[in-house]
Protein backbone atom coordinates (compact mmCIF):
# COMPACT_ATOMS: atom_id res chain seq x y z
CA UNK A 1 0.00 0.00 0.00
CA UNK A 2 1.41 3.90 -0.62
CA UNK A 3 1.99 6.38 2.20
CA UNK A 4 -0.71 9.02 2.87
CA UNK A 5 0.37 11.47 1.10
CA UNK A 6 -0.31 15.69 1.90
CA UNK A 7 -2.29 16.89 -1.86
CA UNK A 8 -1.97 20.78 -0.26
CA UNK A 9 -1.97 22.87 2.74
CA UNK A 10 -3.78 26.30 3.35
CA UNK A 11 -3.37 28.96 6.47
CA UNK A 12 -4.19 32.03 7.59
CA UNK A 13 -3.03 34.22 10.36
CA UNK A 14 -5.07 37.08 12.01
CA UNK A 15 -5.38 39.77 14.48
CA UNK A 16 -8.77 41.01 14.29
CA UNK A 17 -10.63 40.42 17.58
CA UNK A 18 -13.36 38.28 15.61
CA UNK A 19 -14.84 35.60 16.95
CA UNK A 20 -13.44 32.93 14.27
CA UNK A 21 -10.67 32.53 11.56
CA UNK A 22 -11.58 31.80 8.13
CA UNK A 23 -8.81 29.25 6.42
CA UNK A 24 -8.89 29.05 2.32
CA UNK A 25 -10.12 25.77 1.44
CA UNK A 26 -6.77 24.05 0.50
CA UNK A 27 -5.64 23.79 -3.32
CA UNK A 28 -7.40 20.84 -5.15
CA UNK A 29 -9.32 19.70 -2.11
CA UNK A 30 -11.89 16.56 -3.51
CA UNK A 31 -14.14 15.00 -2.06
CA UNK A 32 -12.79 11.66 -0.49
CA UNK A 33 -9.24 13.77 0.98
CA UNK A 34 -9.16 13.58 4.73
CA UNK A 35 -8.77 17.48 6.14
CA UNK A 36 -6.64 18.26 9.16
CA UNK A 37 -7.07 21.19 10.79
CA UNK A 38 -4.92 23.03 13.74
CA UNK A 39 -6.12 25.90 15.10
CA UNK A 40 -4.70 28.00 17.70
CA UNK A 41 -5.92 31.07 19.97
CA UNK A 42 -4.50 34.09 22.71
CA UNK A 43 -6.24 36.10 23.74
CA UNK A 44 -4.84 38.06 26.85
CA UNK A 45 -6.85 38.08 30.06
CA UNK A 46 -9.72 36.71 29.20
CA UNK A 47 -11.60 33.02 28.72
CA UNK A 48 -11.52 31.83 25.41
CA UNK A 49 -12.30 28.10 23.86
CA UNK A 50 -12.18 26.76 20.70
CA UNK A 51 -15.50 25.62 18.85
CA UNK A 52 -15.72 22.40 16.88
CA UNK A 53 -17.03 23.44 13.65
CA UNK A 54 -20.21 21.31 12.29
CA UNK A 55 -19.52 18.25 10.58
CA UNK A 56 -15.77 18.26 11.67
CA UNK A 57 -14.36 15.91 14.50
CA UNK A 58 -11.86 16.77 17.37
CA UNK A 59 -8.63 15.43 17.26
CA UNK A 60 -7.03 16.82 20.22
CA UNK A 61 -6.89 19.63 21.89
CA UNK A 62 -3.69 21.01 23.66
CA UNK A 63 -4.73 24.12 26.44
CA UNK A 64 -1.50 26.30 27.24
CA UNK A 65 -3.61 27.49 30.26
CA UNK A 66 -6.77 27.63 31.06
CA UNK A 67 -8.24 31.06 30.11
CA UNK A 68 -6.70 32.18 26.98
CA UNK A 69 -4.20 29.75 24.78
CA UNK A 70 -4.94 26.71 23.20
CA UNK A 71 -4.16 24.70 20.12
CA UNK A 72 -6.38 22.72 18.28
CA UNK A 73 -6.63 19.73 15.76
CA UNK A 74 -9.56 18.63 14.17
CA UNK A 75 -10.31 15.82 11.10
CA UNK A 76 -13.01 15.51 8.45
CA UNK A 77 -13.46 13.45 5.49
CA UNK A 78 -14.11 15.95 2.85
CA UNK A 79 -17.61 15.93 0.94
CA UNK A 80 -18.55 16.97 -2.18
CA UNK A 81 -19.86 20.18 -0.32
CA UNK A 82 -16.40 20.58 0.97
CA UNK A 83 -14.97 19.92 -2.39
CA UNK A 84 -17.00 22.55 -3.66
CA UNK A 85 -16.71 25.26 -0.18
CA UNK A 86 -13.93 28.26 -1.05
CA UNK A 87 -13.15 28.56 2.84
CA UNK A 88 -13.65 27.08 6.17
CA UNK A 89 -14.95 28.66 9.37
CA UNK A 90 -13.24 28.13 12.71
CA UNK A 91 -15.42 29.54 15.23
CA UNK A 92 -14.51 30.91 19.21
CA UNK A 93 -16.39 31.51 22.43
CA UNK A 94 -16.00 35.29 21.84
CA UNK A 95 -13.84 37.34 19.81
CA UNK A 96 -10.19 36.45 19.72
CA UNK A 97 -7.32 38.86 19.60
CA UNK A 98 -5.11 36.55 17.65
CA UNK A 99 -5.43 33.11 15.71
CA UNK A 100 -3.97 31.12 13.62
CA UNK A 101 -5.21 28.11 11.25
CA UNK A 102 -4.08 25.40 8.96
CA UNK A 103 -6.08 23.04 6.34
CA UNK A 104 -4.27 19.85 5.29
CA UNK A 105 -6.13 17.68 2.27
CA UNK A 106 -4.73 14.49 2.38
CA UNK A 107 -4.70 11.53 0.32
CA UNK A 108 -5.05 8.28 0.54
CA UNK A 109 -5.72 7.97 3.99
CA UNK A 110 -7.62 4.13 5.73
CA UNK A 111 -11.33 4.51 5.04
CA UNK A 112 -12.89 4.72 8.57
CA UNK A 113 -9.12 4.53 10.24
CA UNK A 114 -7.85 7.74 9.19
CA UNK A 115 -5.92 8.62 12.37
CA UNK A 116 -5.93 6.41 15.35
CA UNK A 117 -2.84 7.61 17.22
CA UNK A 118 -2.40 10.99 18.31
CA UNK A 119 -0.66 13.12 21.31
CA UNK A 120 -0.83 16.76 22.83
CA UNK A 121 1.85 18.46 24.96
CA UNK A 122 2.40 22.02 26.51
CA UNK A 123 5.28 23.86 28.33
CA UNK A 124 5.56 27.57 29.35
CA UNK A 125 8.42 28.89 30.64
CA UNK A 126 11.22 27.30 28.26
CA UNK A 127 14.31 30.14 27.71
CA UNK A 128 15.38 28.64 24.72
CA UNK A 129 15.09 28.77 21.13
CA UNK A 130 14.68 24.75 20.98
CA UNK A 131 11.43 23.26 21.68
CA UNK A 132 11.11 19.48 22.08
CA UNK A 133 8.54 17.61 23.25
CA UNK A 134 9.23 13.94 24.44
CA UNK A 135 6.79 11.74 22.33
CA UNK A 136 4.95 8.02 22.82
CA UNK A 137 3.50 7.41 19.56
CA UNK A 138 3.46 3.73 18.11
CA UNK A 139 2.18 3.20 14.50
CA UNK A 140 -0.34 0.82 13.96
CA UNK A 141 0.08 0.58 10.31
CA UNK A 142 3.46 -0.31 8.52
CA UNK A 143 2.69 2.76 6.09
CA UNK A 144 1.40 6.50 7.88
CA UNK A 145 2.13 10.18 7.29
CA UNK A 146 3.01 12.10 10.21
CA UNK A 147 1.95 15.68 10.79
CA UNK A 148 2.75 17.95 13.44
CA UNK A 149 1.40 21.40 14.27
CA UNK A 150 3.20 24.01 16.62
CA UNK A 151 1.81 26.92 18.52
CA UNK A 152 3.74 29.07 20.30
CA UNK A 153 3.64 32.74 21.56
CA UNK A 154 5.78 35.35 22.62
CA UNK A 155 5.76 38.95 24.17
CA UNK A 156 7.07 41.91 22.58
CA UNK A 157 8.82 40.34 19.72
CA UNK A 158 9.80 42.67 16.69
CA UNK A 159 8.34 39.85 14.03
CA UNK A 160 6.18 36.80 14.41
CA UNK A 161 8.52 33.92 15.47
CA UNK A 162 9.40 31.65 12.63
CA UNK A 163 10.31 28.11 13.16
CA UNK A 164 13.05 25.62 11.46
CA UNK A 165 14.92 22.32 12.16
CA UNK A 166 12.30 20.27 12.55
CA UNK A 167 13.45 16.24 13.85
CA UNK A 168 11.77 13.50 15.05
CA UNK A 169 13.32 10.65 16.91
CA UNK A 170 13.40 8.00 15.30
CA UNK A 171 14.83 10.40 12.64
CA UNK A 172 12.44 11.21 9.71
CA UNK A 173 13.08 13.68 6.66
CA UNK A 174 10.10 16.11 7.27
CA UNK A 175 8.80 18.87 5.07
CA UNK A 176 7.55 22.12 6.53
CA UNK A 177 4.39 23.44 5.68
CA UNK A 178 2.65 25.82 7.40
CA UNK A 179 5.43 29.16 9.27
CA UNK A 180 2.98 31.43 9.77
CA UNK A 181 2.69 34.30 12.36
CA UNK A 182 0.66 37.60 13.66
CA UNK A 183 1.64 40.08 16.55
CA UNK A 184 -0.21 42.13 17.68
CA UNK A 185 0.06 46.41 18.75
CA UNK A 186 1.64 45.33 22.04
CA UNK A 187 4.40 43.29 20.07
CA UNK A 188 2.83 40.37 21.46
CA UNK A 189 2.65 37.47 19.11
CA UNK A 190 1.74 33.81 18.22
CA UNK A 191 2.97 31.33 15.53
CA UNK A 192 1.86 28.16 14.14
CA UNK A 193 4.22 25.46 12.10
CA UNK A 194 3.38 22.57 10.53
CA UNK A 195 5.49 19.49 9.60
CA UNK A 196 4.87 16.49 8.09
CA UNK A 197 6.35 12.70 6.53
CA UNK A 198 6.26 9.87 5.34
CA UNK A 199 6.78 7.44 8.66
CA UNK A 200 7.55 3.95 7.90
CA UNK A 201 7.37 1.07 10.24
CA UNK A 202 5.62 0.33 13.56
CA UNK A 203 8.86 1.97 15.74
CA UNK A 204 7.30 4.38 18.24
CA UNK A 205 8.26 7.84 18.10
CA UNK A 206 9.97 8.96 20.71
CA UNK A 207 10.80 13.09 20.59
CA UNK A 208 10.32 16.00 18.10
CA UNK A 209 11.48 19.35 17.89
CA UNK A 210 11.81 22.60 16.40
CA UNK A 211 13.83 25.75 16.41
CA UNK A 212 12.49 28.78 16.92
CA UNK A 213 13.70 32.29 15.36
CA UNK A 214 13.78 33.87 19.55
CA UNK A 215 14.22 32.39 22.56
CA UNK A 216 11.00 31.50 23.87
CA UNK A 217 9.58 33.01 26.98
CA UNK A 218 6.85 32.17 29.38
CA UNK A 219 4.12 32.65 26.90
CA UNK A 220 3.25 29.08 26.19
CA UNK A 221 3.83 26.52 23.46
CA UNK A 222 2.01 23.74 22.20
CA UNK A 223 2.16 20.71 20.00
CA UNK A 224 -0.04 18.08 18.10
CA UNK A 225 1.32 15.50 16.34
CA UNK A 226 -0.77 12.72 14.90
CA UNK A 227 -0.17 9.60 12.53
CA UNK A 228 -2.46 9.42 9.17
CA UNK A 229 -2.88 5.22 8.30
CA UNK A 230 -2.13 3.92 5.13
CA UNK A 231 -4.76 0.98 4.41
CA UNK A 232 -3.28 -2.22 5.90
CA UNK A 233 -4.03 -5.34 3.42
CA UNK A 234 -3.91 -8.80 5.45
CA UNK A 235 -3.93 -12.29 3.23
CA UNK A 236 -3.47 -15.53 5.10
CA UNK A 237 -3.81 -19.04 3.41
CA UNK A 238 -5.28 -22.72 4.95
CA UNK A 239 -4.49 -26.11 5.20
CA UNK A 240 -6.00 -28.84 3.79
CA UNK A 241 -8.76 -29.83 6.43
CA UNK A 242 -8.85 -33.86 5.54
CA UNK A 243 -11.78 -35.78 6.82
CA UNK A 244 -11.26 -39.62 7.53
CA UNK A 245 -13.85 -41.61 8.26
CA UNK A 246 -14.02 -44.09 11.25
CA UNK A 247 -14.94 -48.20 10.68
CA UNK A 248 -16.82 -49.42 12.96
CA UNK A 249 -16.03 -53.02 14.15
CA UNK A 250 -19.28 -55.53 12.75
CA UNK A 251 -22.49 -56.02 14.61
CA UNK A 252 -22.56 -59.58 15.80
CA UNK A 253 -20.32 -60.82 18.27
CA UNK A 254 -19.07 -64.38 17.39
CA UNK A 255 -19.15 -66.88 19.96
CA UNK A 256 -16.55 -69.92 20.48
CA UNK A 257 -18.11 -73.76 21.05
CA UNK A 258 -18.38 -73.42 24.52
CA UNK A 259 -21.88 -75.66 25.52
CA UNK A 260 -23.00 -76.39 28.58
CA UNK A 261 -25.85 -79.42 29.25
CA UNK A 262 -28.55 -79.98 31.81
CA UNK A 263 -28.03 -83.32 33.48
CA UNK A 264 -29.96 -86.02 31.97
CA UNK A 265 -31.75 -87.98 34.52
CA UNK A 266 -32.82 -91.59 33.60
CA UNK A 267 -35.34 -93.40 35.49
CA UNK A 268 -35.58 -97.15 34.58
CA UNK A 269 -39.03 -98.72 33.80
CA UNK A 270 -39.84 -102.03 35.35
CA UNK A 271 -41.16 -104.48 33.78
CA UNK A 272 -43.31 -108.07 34.81
CA UNK A 273 -42.40 -111.00 32.84
CA UNK A 274 -45.40 -110.05 30.68
CA UNK A 275 -43.72 -107.04 29.41
CA UNK A 276 -46.06 -104.89 31.62
CA UNK A 277 -44.18 -102.39 33.54
CA UNK A 278 -45.21 -102.74 37.01
CA UNK A 279 -44.18 -100.57 40.23
CA UNK A 280 -42.60 -102.31 42.71
CA UNK A 281 -43.79 -102.11 46.05
CA UNK A 282 -42.05 -100.61 48.53
CA UNK A 283 -40.74 -102.86 51.63
CA UNK A 284 -41.11 -101.26 55.38
CA UNK A 285 -38.55 -103.94 57.21
CA UNK A 286 -40.17 -105.15 60.56
CA UNK A 287 -37.91 -105.33 63.92
CA UNK A 288 -38.60 -108.71 65.43
CA UNK A 289 -38.25 -108.59 68.48
CA UNK B 1 -10.67 -56.08 5.58
CA UNK B 2 -11.92 -54.45 2.82
CA UNK B 3 -14.20 -51.68 4.17
CA UNK B 4 -14.41 -47.96 2.50
CA UNK B 5 -16.31 -45.46 0.83
CA UNK B 6 -17.01 -44.51 -2.43
CA UNK B 7 -15.48 -41.74 -3.88
CA UNK B 8 -18.02 -41.04 -6.87
CA UNK B 9 -20.73 -41.00 -3.93
CA UNK B 10 -18.70 -38.49 -2.08
CA UNK B 11 -18.56 -36.11 -4.61
CA UNK B 12 -22.19 -36.79 -5.15
CA UNK B 13 -22.67 -36.08 -1.38
CA UNK B 14 -21.07 -33.05 -1.39
CA UNK B 15 -22.09 -31.88 -4.46
CA UNK B 16 -26.02 -31.96 -3.23
CA UNK B 17 -25.60 -29.60 -0.54
CA UNK B 18 -23.43 -26.97 -2.42
CA UNK B 19 -26.55 -26.86 -4.60
CA UNK B 20 -28.80 -26.15 -2.07
CA UNK B 21 -28.05 -22.85 -2.37
CA UNK B 22 -24.66 -20.27 -2.73
CA UNK B 23 -21.36 -21.47 -1.45
CA UNK B 24 -20.40 -18.40 0.60
CA UNK B 25 -17.42 -17.55 3.10
CA UNK B 26 -17.63 -15.63 6.43
CA UNK B 27 -14.64 -14.22 8.21
CA UNK B 28 -15.08 -15.31 12.08
CA UNK B 29 -13.87 -13.32 14.77
CA UNK B 30 -11.12 -14.50 16.66
CA UNK B 31 -13.00 -15.57 20.44
CA UNK B 32 -15.63 -18.18 18.00
CA UNK B 33 -14.94 -21.69 18.83
CA UNK B 34 -16.93 -24.10 16.63
CA UNK B 35 -19.04 -26.71 17.35
CA UNK B 36 -19.55 -29.21 14.95
CA UNK B 37 -22.64 -30.61 16.65
CA UNK B 38 -24.32 -27.57 17.83
CA UNK B 39 -22.98 -25.04 15.02
CA UNK B 40 -25.69 -26.58 12.07
CA UNK B 41 -27.03 -23.54 10.07
CA UNK B 42 -25.68 -20.05 9.92
CA UNK B 43 -28.02 -18.89 11.74
CA UNK B 44 -26.53 -20.80 14.99
CA UNK B 45 -23.13 -18.81 14.02
CA UNK B 46 -23.90 -15.56 12.40
CA UNK B 47 -23.57 -13.52 15.57
CA UNK B 48 -20.17 -14.71 15.69
CA UNK B 49 -18.80 -13.79 11.99
CA UNK B 50 -16.02 -10.56 12.50
CA UNK B 51 -17.16 -7.07 12.73
CA UNK B 52 -16.63 -5.36 9.54
CA UNK B 53 -16.69 -8.35 7.21
CA UNK B 54 -19.65 -9.59 4.99
CA UNK B 55 -20.06 -12.75 3.35
CA UNK B 56 -18.20 -13.86 0.66
CA UNK B 57 -19.82 -15.83 -2.39
CA UNK B 58 -17.34 -18.52 -3.27
CA UNK B 59 -16.68 -18.47 -7.27
CA UNK B 60 -15.13 -21.36 -9.58
CA UNK B 61 -16.53 -24.07 -6.97
CA UNK B 62 -15.11 -28.16 -7.92
CA UNK B 63 -15.72 -30.75 -6.02
CA UNK B 64 -12.73 -33.25 -7.17
CA UNK B 65 -12.28 -37.41 -6.97
CA UNK B 66 -7.94 -37.50 -6.01
CA UNK B 67 -7.59 -41.43 -6.67
CA UNK B 68 -3.65 -40.55 -5.31
CA UNK B 69 -5.67 -39.62 -1.96
CA UNK B 70 -8.26 -41.49 -2.05
CA UNK B 71 -10.61 -38.36 -1.36
CA UNK B 72 -12.52 -36.02 -2.58
CA UNK B 73 -11.67 -32.43 -2.54
CA UNK B 74 -13.59 -29.03 -2.31
CA UNK B 75 -11.83 -25.99 -3.76
CA UNK B 76 -12.60 -22.75 -5.06
CA UNK B 77 -10.97 -19.07 -6.25
CA UNK B 78 -9.22 -17.20 -3.69
CA UNK B 79 -11.61 -15.15 -1.53
CA UNK B 80 -11.13 -11.62 -0.54
CA UNK B 81 -12.96 -8.31 0.81
CA UNK B 82 -12.03 -4.79 -0.07
CA UNK B 83 -11.49 -1.94 2.53
CA UNK B 84 -12.77 -3.79 5.54
CA UNK B 85 -11.19 -3.46 9.05
CA UNK B 86 -11.16 -6.06 11.19
CA UNK B 87 -9.49 -8.97 12.84
CA UNK B 88 -10.05 -12.61 12.44
CA UNK B 89 -8.43 -15.74 12.50
CA UNK B 90 -10.30 -18.64 11.17
CA UNK B 91 -13.26 -18.24 8.44
CA UNK B 92 -16.67 -21.18 7.78
CA UNK B 93 -17.84 -22.57 4.74
CA UNK B 94 -21.71 -22.54 4.32
CA UNK B 95 -24.80 -22.47 1.61
CA UNK B 96 -26.86 -19.97 2.21
CA UNK B 97 -30.29 -20.87 0.84
CA UNK B 98 -31.66 -17.99 1.92
CA UNK B 99 -32.90 -18.91 5.15
CA UNK B 100 -30.11 -18.48 7.96
CA UNK B 101 -32.10 -21.07 9.83
CA UNK B 102 -31.58 -23.55 6.80
CA UNK B 103 -28.38 -22.30 5.41
CA UNK B 104 -25.95 -25.53 6.17
CA UNK B 105 -22.34 -24.74 7.97
CA UNK B 106 -19.90 -27.19 6.55
CA UNK B 107 -16.80 -26.56 7.31
CA UNK B 108 -14.54 -24.01 10.27
CA UNK B 109 -10.91 -23.79 8.50
CA UNK B 110 -7.89 -21.62 10.91
CA UNK B 111 -5.77 -19.22 9.00
CA UNK B 112 -2.70 -20.74 9.34
CA UNK B 113 -0.90 -17.15 9.79
CA UNK B 114 -2.95 -16.56 12.56
CA UNK B 115 -4.69 -13.47 13.29
CA UNK B 116 -5.42 -11.02 10.30
CA UNK B 117 -5.95 -7.28 10.56
CA UNK B 118 -6.58 -5.37 8.03
CA UNK B 119 -6.91 -1.24 8.18
CA UNK B 120 -9.35 -0.48 5.42
CA UNK B 121 -7.71 -2.82 3.13
CA UNK B 122 -8.35 -6.30 1.32
CA UNK B 123 -8.40 -8.88 3.51
CA UNK B 124 -7.73 -12.37 1.50
CA UNK B 125 -7.02 -15.57 1.33
CA UNK B 126 -5.06 -18.17 -0.40
CA UNK B 127 -6.50 -21.15 -0.55
CA UNK B 128 -4.44 -24.62 -0.54
CA UNK B 129 -3.51 -26.15 -3.31
CA UNK B 130 -5.72 -28.85 -2.74
CA UNK B 131 -8.33 -27.17 -1.52
CA UNK B 132 -10.57 -25.48 2.11
CA UNK B 133 -11.10 -29.38 2.88
CA UNK B 134 -11.45 -32.98 1.62
CA UNK B 135 -13.57 -36.63 2.62
CA UNK B 136 -11.28 -39.20 2.35
CA UNK B 137 -12.77 -42.73 1.17
CA UNK B 138 -10.92 -44.76 3.59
Amino acid sequence: MAFPAVRSVASNAVQTGAANIIVTKPTGLTAGDLMVAFVSLWHPGADRTHVTPSGWTVVQVAVIDTDNRALACYKKVADSSDAAASDFTFAFSAGVDKSTGAIYAITGAASGNEITIFEADVSSTLGTSLLTYTTALTPVVSESLVVCGWHVGHTSIASPITSSLPTLTPTTTLAENVDIGVRDGASDGISLFCYSGSYSGLTQITSRSITTSVSLNGDGCASIILLVNAPQNAAGTNSLLEVQPTIFTDAGVIVEGIGTNALFDVSPTLLSQSGNSITLPVWTPVIKT
Amino acid sequence: MASTLHLKALEIQLDAILALGTPKLSFMATTFVPNSGTDQYFSDISAEVASGTTAVTLASITTTIDTVNNRVELDTADPSLSTVTTTTNKYCLWVDTGVAATSPVLATIDIVEGTLSPIAGTLSITVNAEGHYALKAV
